[in-house]
């Protein structure tokens, strides 16, 4: 379900889901529950307790990229309970 | 610092929220939301909040679907903060939960009022100095018996076993 609504959607959301996914093993084992902000060109990625922790790591090495953002594990970084869509 | 908004017809709670300096928006208060705001992409453009990425984010059903994300620093409740934005293509604006960290939110239907207030500092703080002093208290009536013990254990073995010899 979730990869073909990737594709729908965005190429770059599907590319870093790709990559998070050959880290998973990695990060799931020690960084469960943690941010991960996901550099595309470089594959470089930057862990932090909150969304803007990660980023902030993220921004400082690459100022001007564009980052793929998930939560370790639970992969949504945010929940809308009352809602369908967005 | 106290901001009061109202109801709408649709029974929402929606406040005015001044995120950049002369820029005041009308959101929605949406404790489902666990973020910190959605703005549509009209406003995104025009106040300048810079686009980030792509993030995931869990809707109703259990669905996680790919949205972007912009960032920007906003002045909320009267300081400068950075927040991370999520665009929608509805036409309401969402202050989520993460934003009321440290305040009190409150809503009453009847009256068409909603309250979000700045907790106050310095009963948050004696609250936690008296449990500190309560339980650095304990730990000096019997120390010896304390020392493997979680503080909160300890509290309340010595609470039982102690107390009544201090009567």
């Amino acid at each position: 379900m979730w990869s073909s609504m990737l594709k729908l959607k965005s190429s770059f959301a599907e590319k870093g889901y790709g990559i998070y996914k050959k880290l998973k093993r990695i990060l799931e084992a020690e960084y469960l529950g943690e941010y991960v902000a996901i550099e595309l060109k470089s594959r470089d990625y930057f862990l932090g307790k909150t969304m803007g922790d990660a980023l902030d790591k993220a921004e400082q090495k690459y100022p001007k990229a564009k980052f793929f953002v998930v939560k370790v594990g639970g992969l949504a970084t945010a929940s809308f309970k009352h809602r369908f869509s967005l | 610092m106290k901001l009061i908004g109202w109801m709408d017809d649709q029974l929402s709670p929606r406040i005015k929220f001044s995120i950049v300096l002369g820029t005041e928006l009308e959101l929605v208060v949406d404790t489902g939301f666990n973020g910190e705001l959605v703005l549509p992409k009209t406003y995104l453009k025009k106040l300048g909040f810079r686009y980030r990425g792509w993030t995931l984010v869990e809707l109703a059903d259990g669905s996680e679907v790919p949205t972007r994300f912009y960032e920007g620093t906003i002045i909320g409740f009267g300081k400068k903060r950075k927040v991370r934005i999520h665009k929608t293509e509805s036409e309401d604006a969402l202050l989520g939960t993460q934003m009321l960290i440290g305040y009190i939110f409150e809503l009453d239907i009847e009256a068409n009022k909603v309250v979000i207030a700045k907790k106050a500092k310095s009963i948050v703080q004696k609250q936690g100095l008296a449990r500190k002093h309560e339980i650095e208290h304990y730990k000096c009536a019997k120390p010896s018996c304390l020392t493997s013990l979680p503080l909160v254990t300890a509290q309340l073995r010595v609470t039982r076993l102690h107390f009544p010899f201090r009567i």
